[in-house]
């Protein structure tokens, strides 16, 4: 039976070579580890993202392989890694929940108000009518489909400041169209 | 990206690197350029003339070795937090909790026991925020310099690394002024040399996060 101690011992030999230059060894351990912490990321996060949050994990520790000398257990070492990179990915998603949430409710608020002043739900795409190409496409990306104003600055090659400027202004513009 | 195709990247990538090497090494390091830092500084800045008699005084004594003992183990912590299981020894990083909050109870000693004779407490204060802008500006090297130390490693608690960086680096200006100043008054020391180190510290673990990302 593999012990905890075993375990230490052959995935620390492992390191050490891979970080003499040995690229065998490092694959091999790479290998080791990304089936050692794969049930241990899957107990925290959602199915969907495991993979890549187990990326996430391997990058780190190959990032900071020169902070292991051998000279202590290997395993604590990579699940603080681990716990580490879990713990940013958990903090990004709920921020991405809560940013969700807060734009959801922002447009159905304005939309509500809208059908109930005027009635009519066809509003709603005049709504966006309103404003520019550009800014209809940055409404649409962030309000409907729900990426961040950094993934939709890169999407379409602009700052994620001046994005946030732009979907403000064409709020802006719609409200004071329809006196919301 | 799949995961065979990640690996086989990152193995063609490895080459043989510098380990970190082990912490006892980087704490002497540290602490030496401390040291060194803070000797030439005091000679510029020169010590208080009844320094002396001031170490007659129990309480005094105590104050400084707590901030020895503070500024000795904020480094040491600083530098385990430079490694992502902190060398294991995460038991040490409590340690500059405990002084910081023992230097508290020392100054409460001091304010409700009676008055020493050897105490210099001026009638009139000339100085105040001075003090904290003094200890600020003679925490800045230091501070760089452990900043960009800390940045060699991978730290998974920024917040505290930055935290103990600061604390360190300003525990050393409290140190430097207090062998300077000759002022014992315990509010204007509460005031404007104590709390400024907590709100240092906290200044340094929102530049921990930012810092030292990797």
């Amino acid at each position: 039976m593999v012990t905890i101690e075993d375990k230490n011992k052959i995935l620390g030999d492992l390191l050490r070579c891979g970080i003499g230059g040995n690229q065998t060894a490092y694959a091999e351990f790479l290998k080791k580890i990304s089936s050692l912490l794969r049930p241990f990321v899957a107990k925290k996060i959602t199915s969907a993202d495991v993979e890549d949050v187990l990326q996430e994990i391997l990058i780190s520790i190959h990032k900071a392989r020169h902070t292991y000398d051998g000279e202590r257990p290997l395993l604590p070492w990579i699940i603080s890694i681990a716990r580490f990179r879990m713990a940013d990915y958990l903090r990004k998603y709920y921020a991405q929940m809560r940013h969700k949430a807060v734009d959801k409710e922002e447009m159905e608020n304005i939309f509500a108000d809208v059908i109930d002043n005027v009635f009519d739900k066809k509003l709603i795409d005049e709504l966006i009518e309103e404003v520019n190409l550009q800014n209809k496409q940055i409404l649409t990306l962030m309000h409907v489909e729900g990426y961040t104003a950094k993934e939709v600055g890169a999407k379409i090659g602009m700052n994620e400041s001046a994005v946030k400027v732009a979907a403000h202004r064409a709020i802006k513009k719609i409200r004071s169209k329809f006196k919301i | 990206m799949k995961m065979p195709d990640l690996i086989t990247k990152l193995s063609g990538e490895i080459k043989s690197v510098k380990p970190l090497g082990k912490p006892i090494k980087l704490i002497i390091y540290l602490l030496s350029a401390l040291s060194v830092y803070g000797i030439i500084v005091q000679i510029i800045f020169g010590l208080r003339l009844d320094l002396a008699a001031q170490f007659l005084r129990p309480l005094f004594v105590t104050e400084i070795i707590l901030i020895l003992l503070l500024l000795i183990t904020s480094a040491v912590a600083a530098v385990l937090a430079m490694y992502p299981d902190s060398y294991q020894k995460s038991q040490l990083l409590k340690l500059p909790y405990i002084f910081f909050f023992l230097l508290l109870l020392v100054f409460a000693a001091q304010f409700f026991t009676s008055q020493d004779e050897l105490m210099i407490i001026p009638k009139i204060t000339s100085h105040a925020i001075e003090c904290t802008i003094c200890i600020f500006v003679l925490s800045l090297i230091p501070a760089v310099l452990m900043f960009s130390m800390l940045q060699k490693g991978a730290t998974t608690i920024p917040l505290q690394a930055g935290l103990f960086t600061t604390l360190a680096a300003s525990s050393l200006g409290y140190l430097i002024l207090r062998f300077n100043e000759m002022n014992d008054s315990i509010t204007h020391l509460v005031t404007w040399h104590y709390l400024p180190i907590l709100f240092f510290a906290f200044i340094g673990s929102l530049l921990g996060k930012w810092l030292l990302k990797w």
